[in-house]
């Protein structure tokens, strides 16, 4: 997608995430490490799409970048300025500046308001505007993303799926927010929905030169919106692409099998599909989604397991990620002596 | 593969009390053996269709006209006891969130071999024998473990397969899948896709499966139904609805679907 920047913030860095890493503890000396020591940047008017499965820590990964969550380690650079540490009016304004869009509407709009309170809320509390003033406003946010007024007076249970998302991201581009972060936004939607959402986020990056942060498990969708794409597996970053050509020049074991896994409708129907071996948590049984203690696979390659190139060597040292070509970086040990 | 159809759908309509013709006027035949895909967008009266092939259209549903003939004989005109007997039996269902059809505070194997007991004869040691065999079949590891387990120990992907094991172990002829990998994540899914195409390579099973992802249905499927608020838009062969869609729905729906670049 052909963005455009404004000329003064053409590429400089704007969010820039060093060492963070996230651990949920369960008690019982059990943890989850959702995200591990993971490094993450991102310049103005880019649009980033994390790709990956379930339980992988993309989901972690935002809402520590949103302030939702608070990382255990590292730092979230936003212009400069640490998040975590952000305190007061100072995160009043961040809030503001980073907007996010969720992947079930439904749970977040109250289902008390009316879609007109749900939209005019943020005009009153950031603007300071009165509430007649809010309901100009508001009326033209609503407009923007094709629905018309008679919407504002209604609830949420009475809108579609997809027409609460598109109120859910007008909230969100209202205020013109730096960063527009959207966590599966598309995911629970058709397909032509999600078209139509999509065209609308585009829209909107192509008139205000936002940001977007994009969370999503299918890798044809990121392909087709991404500027840059980054593939997670177990809390860490396997590899990063530019957002095109992904079938040519993916070249981690991890990104492969994703790839394999899409069917494609172009695809011949006798293509063989390629078998996996479950993932091996203790005894075969995946006790809960990334199980793990921690403590004993945290050598090695993550993804070593289930891949058909690992040996010894990838069981013992943790790959980092290596550049491969100009903006593609891969952490796979493998690939770093093929070339 | 015979030309004798094993299931007819023929102007079926349903009504909903709130919504009338949730499903109008479907009409297919899917025939012995092949795997026949219903796709269409959420509200579409997909799911409301398979329902209605096992009597199981949700309480004040009810079918308005039409005929579901298995093998001949109308499933509407049928009474319970009649029912009873297909179900599991001759026509199996497997369902999106199998998860939560097995019951969470008892183990796999109980309610895997309660099943069992119920349907077939022979003692419990050799349906435990079969459940096992079954298990393995559909490349699950270490099926001893599973049929110990609770089903909150199992992943997705996992309860997924095993609500195909118990679907298939009473060797249905046709298995109905309700959106059956929509809930699982792509490298699962293509897994779950794997063994229901070989399921039916094996047991030389007819399979109908809705779903909402084209891509599963264009490699699955023989025949095609496309679907749009209760009508059938488009019916034909995989390569006839997929390289040259003839309704106007078909190709947006197509056109809609991201794609990979070659």
């Amino acid at each position: 997608m052909e963005v455009r920047k404004t000329e003064k913030q053409e590429d400089t860095e704007m969010l820039s995430v060093e060492h963070v890493s996230k651990v949920f503890e369960l008690g019982h000396q059990r943890e989850i490490r959702a995200v591990e020591d993971l490094f993450f940047n991102m310049c103005h008017g880019e649009c980033v799409m994390v790709v990956g499965e379930s339980g992988c820590g993309k989901s972690t990964l935002v809402r520590m970048i949103s302030g939702i969550e608070m990382p255990t380690s590292g730092k979230i650079l936003f212009n400069g300025k640490n998040v975590p540490d952000l305190r007061g009016e100072e995160l009043r304004q961040y809030r503001r500046q980073v907007q996010m869009v969720f992947q079930d509407s439904a749970h977040v709009i109250s289902p008390r308001m009316t879609i007109g309170e749900f939209l005019r809320e943020l005009w009153i509390c950031f603007e300071h505007k009165s509430r007649r003033e809010a309901d100009e406003v508001v009326r033209y946010s609503i407009q923007r993303v094709g629905l018309d007024q008679s919407y504002l007076k209604r609830r949420p249970h009475q809108l579609s799926g997809g027409e609460l998302q598109r109120i859910c991201v007008a909230r969100a581009i209202a205020l013109h927010p730096q960063l527009l972060i959207c966590d599966e936004a598309t995911s629970a939607l058709d397909v032509s929905v999600q078209k139509q959402i999509l065209d609308l986020i585009r829209e909107h990056v192509e008139e205000s030169g936002c940001s977007v942060l994009f969370i999503c498990h299918d890798l044809a969708l990121a392909e087709s919106f991404g500027d840059r794409i980054a593939v997670m597996y177990r809390g860490r970053i396997v590899e990063w692409l530019n957002g095109n050509h992904l079938k040519r020049e993916a070249l981690h074991p991890y990104t492969r099998l994703l790839l394999d896994s899409v069917f494609s409708i172009h695809d011949e129907p006798d293509k063989p599909i390629p078998f996996l071996p479950e993932e091996g948590g203790r005894s075969g049984l995946d006790q809960n989604k990334n199980g793990r203690d921690g403590t004993l696979e945290s050598m090695g390659c993550a993804f070593c397991a289930r891949c058909e190139k690992a040996d010894e060597e990838c069981r013992k040292k943790r790959p980092e990620l290596n550049m491969v070509s100009p903006g593609h970086f891969v952490a796979c040990l493998k690939i770093e002596t093929q070339r | 593969m015979t030309m004798k159809p094993i299931l007819e759908i023929q102007d079926l309509t349903i009504d909903y009390p709130e919504r009338a013709g949730v499903v109008r006027n479907a009409n297919f035949a899917v025939q012995s053996g092949e795997i026949m895909a219903v796709v269409g967008e959420s509200g579409s009266g997909k799911s409301t269709l398979l329902s209605a092939i096992l009597g199981l259209i949700p309480a004040g549903g009810a079918i308005r006209g039409g005929k579901i003939l298995y093998n001949g004989s109308d499933l509407v005109k049928l009474n319970r006891e009649e029912v009873r007997l297909i179900r599991g039996r001759k026509i199996a269902m497997v369902f999106q969130n199998s998860g939560e059809y097995l019951n969470p505070r008892r183990k796999i194997g109980s309610q895997y071999l309660e099943m069992m007991k119920y349907h077939l004869p022979g003692t419990k040691r050799e349906h435990r024998g079969r459940a096992l065999e079954m298990l393995e079949r559909l490349h699950l590891a270490n099926p001893d473990r599973i049929m110990q387990s609770y089903p909150f120990e199992l992943s997705g992907g996992m309860k997924q397969r095993v609500a195909l094991a118990i679907a298939l172990s009473l060797e249905p002829k046709l298995l109905l899948a309700d959106e059956p990998t929509s809930a699982l994540d792509v490298t699962v899914q293509a897994q779950v896709v794997r063994e229901m195409l070989q399921v039916r390579k094996q047991f030389g099973m007819t399979i109908l499966i809705v779903t909402h992802n084209i891509g599963v249905a264009s490699r699955m499927a023989d025949h095609i139904v496309v679907m749009k608020n209760g009508e059938q838009r488009e019916y034909g062969t995989r390569q006839q609805v997929i390289e040259h869609p003839q309704n106007e729905y078909t190709r947006y729906l197509l056109s809609a679907v991201p794609e990979l670049e070659a």
